[in-house]
């Protein structure tokens, strides 16, 4: 059992690896402090796991899998918190007609001038993903922001292709409704 | 004909990969239909540079050398 204990040195893990975590950590959480925490509390489970390191993996690796599953963990915790508010919206049911006309009134996305120094856009986006249910989340993120290839995202969430595109479409038309109402609202 | 949530789903596609020429065509036909696939449809590309600029401000950052060593020291303590 030790055999892992005498050869992984966790004294330098800090300098090697928590800048990398925090980078994914941070854009999955929209918050410095959290993002921290998140990455502390993986540091401190992987020495607590030590044990059930085998070697199978690296540690860069090993290390990543555990702060992706205390990410999902917190994301629940903040659904359960949540109202939703913006679970009503989304699709384009029954009374997706009126929705429709309603938000043209306010404005729409495509009128929206897209600016990457614009910070009040970014925190508008970011805040609706963080609205997103879990599982479209780590998608949305994976796919549309750090554009990751499509077999990648479809082998780490396990979904099918053409589910990844269905889910992306519910996605991006929650996000939509949700930018639409931030955006012109306020 | 193509349904609303498969239409939409190709519209996605075809931001990152060419669609097979029948899907691109059974994709034009339904969106000639349709007046709500149609309204997504301008909606498709910006959505997806607003989504990209979704970069946390905090993202290519580090953590700094004191939040570094007060990560150490508690990480010790536990």
């Amino acid at each position: 059992m030790p055999k892992a204990e005498q050869i992984i040195d966790t004294s330098t893990w800090v300098d090697d690896y928590s800048d990398m975590l925090y980078n994914f950590s941070v854009t999955r959480v929209n918050d410095h402090e959290m993002a921290k925490d998140l990455v502390q509390d993986t540091f401190v489970s992987a020495i607590k796991g030590l044990d059930n390191f085998q070697g199978k993996s690296t540690v860069k690796t090993w290390l990543f899998s555990i702060l992706k599953r205390k990410i999902i963990d917190h994301w629940r915790k903040q659904e359960s918190r949540q109202t939703r508010p913006m679970s009503a919206l989304g699709t384009d049911s029954e009374t997706g007609e009126s929705k429709v006309i309603e938000r043209q009134n306010k404005g729409a996305v495509s009128e929206i001038e897209i600016n990457y120094d614009n910070k009040e856009l970014r925190s508008a986006i970011m805040g609706c993903i963080q609205e997103l249910p879990d599982k479209w989340k780590g998608i949305v993120i994976d796919k549309l922001v750090e554009e990751k290839k499509s077999e990648e995202v479809c082998k780490e969430h396990d979904i099918t292709a053409s589910n990844l595109w269905v889910i992306i479409h519910r996605a991006k038309v929650q996000l939509r409704d949700c930018l639409e109402l931030k955006w012109f609202n306020s | 004909m193509m349904k609303c949530n498969e239409a939409g789903a190709m519209m996605e596609k075809e931001e990152f990969e060419k669609l097979p020429f029948m899907k691109r065509f059974s994709l034009r036909f339904h969106l000639m239909m349709c007046k709500c696939c149609k309204g997504y449809e301008k909606d498709v590309t910006p959505l997806n540079s607003i989504i990209k600029s979704a970069n946390s401000e905090h993202a290519d950052t580090s953590l700094s050398d004191n939040e570094k060593s007060e990560m150490k020291s508690s990480i010790a303590q536990q």
